[in-house]
């Protein structure tokens, strides 16, 4: 996956209005919005806000989807042709699915291109509201009016939204979906599966598997202070120990990672294919969060339940090159333990 | 048939090209390398004439041509003791170095004679067939000990054959040599002494931000406001010279000069506040940041400026800081 938001340029934009369901009649845009040069570079800005943030995620177009949308998206991406004709297919699509219980929303598209590559951008959009003030003159003395004004489509302070953007690239279609209610998880598979017609690229349990994979083979490859290897370690069974529905790795770096290693973390992240959102699912991953096992080079190995480390009853110092590990504790058993499987004595 | 053996001609003849494309592939090397690291050195490159190479060959009595290390040489004149360091670091980084020498170690105390840093370089990793195993000769002078070399090195140590020089004219030469010591010394603590003044480095960073800018953009921006977010985000480069920055910022737009262009003619000319922001040659830098360390760019910035203005660059240079 290769989306070059640098040299994201927004070309045209299309907006239709779909209510809720039995709550009005959709509006269909029968032409392309006017678009100025600041409109075009403010959302260009909200696409990135939205498809670059760390709630972001890898998604591919579903073979065995009913919905229309891959199609049009694929259409338009390989001729460029026919983008408000496109545009409302789509969004009578939404229309027609659109239940009770989702919001009314602006379906709007984006054609845009990414350097050389043609790009389209699908967002969802809710209005918004917000209070205007201007300055007036009311019997001759100055003040500042204010005004509601509840017919706002998008707002510095809306930053992230549902959106899907996808580009053709070499041929292959790639695409990056964000979604900041991918916790409520009807809403998040409305959006994705039934309107864009796309799923996730990596299934939740293998993408759960690999964050929590590269994360420990970054600690254990670039981190070498065993204090901070210590702390990483359980931050990470933390994160996914936690009620989060909702990994964000870029998220998890600025929470628990320091400085100096976040960056390097999330560059590590993204050649492991794990720096994408994902939506947490501990089944291949549980056995290994009960505790934390420390190997050294004579063979030794030291095992402790996070509880232990994090109420600093087992702590690890750095003596130059030798690591000790102390435990502060009362011994209440101890037992020998065998070399693992014996070979059988042959005859 | 018996074959006649090769003239020395012959043998340069051969030898030749290979290291011409060694000195070729060193000096654009160096010059690379240097210009990262934001030195102003001057690298010049030559492979041995033929001449002097049948020279050496018989006045030597070599056996083999291979016994002659400077069949390709480069020569990189820095301004400053200092930029000499560096540059020996770039050569070292860059190709496999041996045999350093540095002339003034075998100077006693009380003694004058020629300057200048040596040693034997081969290209390392993937390496063209013909040049595998070859050298190049690095020299390494400050300015001042290269306004003594040129002119009058080869006078004073290789005299045409046959003749004497005069000691009085040696000694001249001499006293012009502790004037070359006398010169680097001083220019360094004058420039030492300059970095010190209050200000100073964040106005050498924005002198080099604004020559890209200008090849840029044309415009012209608030010098105040530059200053103000240069100096603000000194923690970013504290650790290093103005020049390394210089460096860093060559490199930087080089490497992106398109996307910076876009990132200009799309703010040019528009209503939106951020643009006025963006409009500055500081963003060059905040741009760098970006890309080579998005986190600890946020963490200086926090304490001093709203994050919302950072996320206007972040999103102008195609980035979510969310």
């Amino acid at each position: 996956m290769n989306f070059n938001f640098g040299q994201l340029r927004v070309k045209a934009v299309i907006v239709h209005q779909i209510p809720r369901k039995d709550q009005g009649v959709p509006i269909y845009s029968e032409i392309e919005s006017p678009l100025n040069d600041e409109l075009k570079v403010y959302i260009r800005s909200k696409i990135i806000q939205s498809a670059d943030s760390s709630s972001s995620f890898p998604i591919e177009l579903h073979e065995e989807t009913q919905s229309p949308v891959p199609k049009l998206i694929t259409d338009y991406l390989n001729t460029g042709e026919g983008f408000v004709e496109k545009s409302r297919a789509m969004a009578e699509h939404l229309a027609k699915i659109q239940t009770r219980t989702n919001t009314a929303g602006l379906l709007t598209l984006v054609d845009c291109s990414l350097g050389t590559t043609r790009g389209l951008a699908v967002l969802k959009l809710e209005r918004q509201s917000g209070i205007s003030v201007d300055q007036e003159t009311i019997d001759g003395k100055r003040t500042l009016s204010m005004e509601h004004i509840g017919r706002l489509m998008l707002t510095d302070a809306a930053k992230v939204f549902k959106a899907g953007v996808f580009q053709l690239s070499g041929g292959t279609l790639e695409a990056v979906a964000s979604d900041h209610q991918r916790v409520q998880v009807d809403l998040a598979h409305f959006f994705l599966s039934e309107f864009l017609g796309c799923r996730l690229v990596a299934e939740p349990p293998v993408a759960t598997k690999r964050f929590f994979d590269a994360s420990e083979k970054f600690i254990n490859e670039r981190v070498t202070d065993p204090k901070t290897k210590m702390k990483y370690q359980i931050a990470l069974a933390a994160e996914l120990n936690s009620n989060r529905k909702q990994i964000r790795p870029r998220a998890f770096a600025e929470e628990n990672v320091n400085t100096k290693d976040r960056h390097p973390y999330c560059e590590f992240m993204k050649e492991h294919g794990a720096a994408g959102a994902i939506d947490k699912n501990l089944l291949l991953v549980e056995s290994r969060l009960a505790g934390l096992q420390m190997k050294f080079r004579s063979g030794a190995t030291v095992y402790a339940p996070p509880a232990a480390i994090a109420g600093g009853k087992v702590t690890v110092e750095q003596d130059e090159d030798r690591a000790r590990v102390v435990i502060h504790d009362e011994l209440t058993s101890m037992k020998g333990k065998g070399r693992g499987k014996q070979t059988e004595e042959s005859d | 048939v018996e074959s006649r053996p090769k003239s020395l001609i012959e043998v340069w003849r051969e030898r030749e090209p290979a290291y011409r494309r060694l000195a070729e592939i060193v000096e654009e090397t160096l010059n690379q390398g240097l210009r990262a690291k934001g030195i102003r050195c001057e690298v010049s490159y030559r492979t041995k004439a033929v001449d002097s190479f049948v020279k050496k060959m018989r006045r030597k009595s070599y056996g083999s041509p291979d016994q002659i290390t400077d069949m390709a040489g480069a020569r990189v004149v820095c301004c400053f003791e200092e930029d000499r360091t560096v540059a020996r670091e770039v050569a070292d980084e860059a190709f496999s170095c041996r045999g350093w020498d540095d002339k003034r170690d075998v100077l006693s105390p009380r003694q004058l004679g020629y300057l200048g840093v040596h040693c034997q370089a081969s290209l390392k990793g993937e390496i063209p067939e013909e040049l595998v195993g070859l050298e190049c000769e690095l020299q390494f002078h400050t300015v001042a000990e290269h306004a003594w070399n040129a002119p009058l090195h080869d006078h004073i140590y290789k005299p045409p054959e046959g003749t004497e020089i005069p000691p009085t004219l040696e000694r001249a030469a001499y006293r012009l040599l502790a004037l070359t010591e006398v010169y680097d010394g001083e220019l360094s603590r004058t420039r030492r002494s300059l970095f010190e003044v209050p200000g100073y480095k964040y106005a050498q960073i924005l002198r080099s931000l604004d020559s890209h800018f200008y090849a840029l953009t044309a415009r012209d921006y608030d010098r105040e406001l530059s200053i103000d977010i240069i100096s603000r985000l000194e923690p970013l480069y504290a650790s290093e010279s103005a020049e390394a920055v210089a460096g860093q910022l060559a490199t930087f737009v080089d490497g992106f000069r398109p996307q910076l262009e876009g990132v200009y003619a799309q703010h040019q000319a528009i209503d939106l506040e951020e643009s006025a922001f963006i409009q500055q040659p500081e963003s060059i830098l905040i741009f760098k940041e970006i890309e080579r360390d998005p986190f600890t760019l946020k963490e200086v910035w926090a304490p001093h400026l709203p994050l919302t203005f950072l996320e206007h660059f972040f999103a102008a240079w195609g980035r979510s800081m969310e």
